[in-house]
């Protein structure tokens, strides 16, 4: 397709499957700790904040050594899940998908919480007042109502996932095949003597997928805009 | 029957409010809470409607019990069926006016007994023309009418309004009210109306609770409570009064005016468009009562009323005296409110049981302080 190789298009397949992953698991993840930290009084609920956003702020790499250190074969959690669920997740693309999550995340529960902070809790009450349970009021009032903040949380959090590269290669390793994404795979390509013509073709690959991920995004928030002016 | 009693201690700080309220209400009509801000009145409300449950509480409309902390029993807020209509409305801003009056279908399908159905709310509320508009296209009236026809759609058992008018300029209120007025003989539930402006309870309630620091001081049809409860100190704006219930007995045309029959006497006010016989309420200032102990002669002022002196309230420092003058017989009192310095009050000699002749310009009388009753 295109004259690309097999290679590159599992490095797109990989790259597809990594974010798509991370964005679905992350979602509920990222919409309750937005809502805990926009809303929640809790001892802890500034350390929280911390850790959440610990990835911005330290080398990729740091990230993909604790999480060896805490889900490797050896790892305080690793060892447990290898020993009772037979499962392991060091060099395989689960593993690629939840560096890249653990990555990004910070990137997903800000603009939800920061919208989600926008949004007057009284018209919860409202709801409840309507009938509607607690529940009912929250996914029927606040959730359309931060859909902008959920859909630009969710594009950033791609976006990041997508490119992410240090903590990658640090915990699931370059595998082709496997959990060898477009970026790795394009840095194999440079440190490959004549690999120029394959570098620039991933380079292209990345810049397509991503503007048309900037497009969507930016469709999916127009007609989310629209549908909150009630238009 | 509506019956509401609670109590409860809030402690914000070192401020320590204390609700201890008990109401009964008929099981139609409106009842408005009168009170100064900060006496309770919305809280009140938050606990009927199930959004603040305090130490102990009954709620009872008809039948149902809504909740009764001795007896441990508690319907959550969304299954009361209660109608809450917020001072700031609290539309949703992702939903056009439309939606927003359907919003309480998902979760309260309509039953065949529901008095009003959609086309009849809207109707009443004059939205057919509004129901295509995102929220925020609609001026604070209009919003202020979705809310009521979203809470009336939600077939609610007991309607609460929560100072519907107080965000609004007397412009809107204007317009709005008639709306409100049309509601109350249309609707076959008991609503609670709080406010703090007496002109509004005059167009709207037949009941009247007075709410003073977290107690219900008065309860009673809202004649006999403005005549038996001087109301100036209990509010922040001046609005209060006695309201007098009169009958229409003729017009004077040539003049441009209307006589009534207020507690057997003679009032005259500016022209109002209603039949001899209609039914009417005066609300009547305090500040535009003078009194006088001898029938004044060579006077512009038109109404002349004779009565003698109830009581007088005073407090030190303060330069007025609400003085209470029963303009009707010892048999069937009928009390006015006069408000003068207490300077005045002391050159007449004012003394209970004098009798005196309470003077009420016709001007001060007009549209806004005249209605169907």
């Amino acid at each position: 397709m295109f004259g690309f190789s097999t290679l590159e298009l599992e490095a797109l397949q990989i790259s597809l499957k990594v974010a798509l992953w991370s964005v679905t698991w992350s979602f509920p993840l990222a919409l309750g700790t937005a809502w805990l930290l926009a809303r929640k009084e809790f001892r802890g609920k500034a350390v929280l904040n911390a850790v959440i956003h610990v990835p911005l702020v330290v080398p990729p790499v740091v990230i993909g050594y604790l999480l060896l250190v805490l889900l490797g074969r050896q790892g305080i959690v690793g060892a447990w899940l290898n020993d009772w669920f037979d499962v392991g997740l060091v060099f395989t693309w689960q593993g690629a998908a939840i560096a890249a999550s653990v990555v990004a995340f910070p990137l997903f529960v800000r603009p939800i919480r920061q919208a989600l902070e926008g949004v007057d809790p009284r018209l919860e009450e409202a709801a409840v007042t309507l009938g509607a349970d607690r529940r009912q009021a929250f996914f029927a009032v606040t959730l359309p109502i931060v859909m902008p903040g959920i859909i630009s949380g969710a594009l950033l959090f791609f976006a990041r996932a997508l490119g992410e590269f240090g903590a990658t290669i640090t915990f699931a390793a370059n595998i082709p095949g496997e959990t060898q994404t477009l970026p790795l795979a394009l840095y194999t390509a440079t440190q490959t003597p004549g690999g120029d013509t394959i570098a620039m073709r991933l380079v292209l690959l990345s810049l397509v997928l991503a503007l048309a991920a900037l497009l969507a995004s930016e469709w999916l928030s127009r007609r989310s805009y629209f549908q909150l002016r009630g238009h | 029957m509506l019956t509401i009693e609670a109590g409860h201690r809030f402690v914000d700080g070192t401020n320590v409010f204390r609700l201890d309220a008990s109401l009964n209400t008929p099981d139609k009509g409106v009842t408005a809470i009168f009170g100064r801000s900060g006496s309770g009145k919305t809280t009140m409300l938050k606990i009927v409607a199930g959004l603040l449950r305090p130490d102990f509480v009954k709620v009872q409309v008809g039948d149902a019990v809504l909740c009764d902390t001795q007896h441990g029993a508690w319907v959550p807020p969304e299954k009361r069926r209660i109608g809450y209509v917020f001072q700031d409305t609290r539309l949703f801003p992702h939903l056009n006016v439309k939606n927003n009056l359907i919003f309480g279908r998902r979760f309260n399908p309509p039953s065949d007994n529901q008095a009003l159905s959609f086309d009849a709310i809207v109707n009443l509320l004059d939205l057919g023309s509004l129901l295509d508009r995102p929220i925020h296209h609609l001026s604070g009236g209009e919003s202020q009418r979705v809310a009521i026809g979203r809470a009336l759609l939600a077939n609610p058992r007991l309607l609460l309004l929560d100072e519907p008018l107080a965000a609004l300029d007397s412009e809107r209120k204007a317009e709005i009210l008639p709306y409100l007025e049309g509601l109350r003989h249309s609707l076959d539930l008991p609503i609670l109306y709080v406010s703090h402006s007496l002109s509004e309870i005059r167009r709207l309630a037949t009941w009247l609770a007075v709410l003073d620091d977290g107690q219900i001081k008065a309860f009673g049809t809202v004649e006999d409570i403005t005549g038996a409860m001087d109301l100036s100190p209990l509010t922040d704006d001046g609005d209060t009064g006695t309201v007098l219930a009169a009958t229409v007995t003729e017009h004077v045309a040539t003049h441009g005016l209307t006589k009534l029959a207020a507690a057997g006497q003679t009032l005259l006010v500016t022209k109002l468009n209603l039949p001899p016989g209609a039914h009417v309420r005066v609300q009547v200032r305090p500040q535009d009562v003078a009194l006088a102990l001898e029938r004044p002669e060579k006077l512009s002022v038109l109404n002349i009323l004779e009565g003698s002196i109830k009581s007088i309230v005073e407090s030190p420092g303060r330069p007025v005296v609400d003085v209470q003058v029963n303009i009707g017989s010892a048999k069937r009192p009928v009390h006015l409110w006069a408000q003068i310095t207490r300077l005045a009050s002391e050159r007449l000699g004012l003394q209970i049981d004098m009798p005196v002749y309470a003077l009420i310009k016709a001007v001060s009388l007009d549209k806004d302080r005249v209605g169907l009753s």
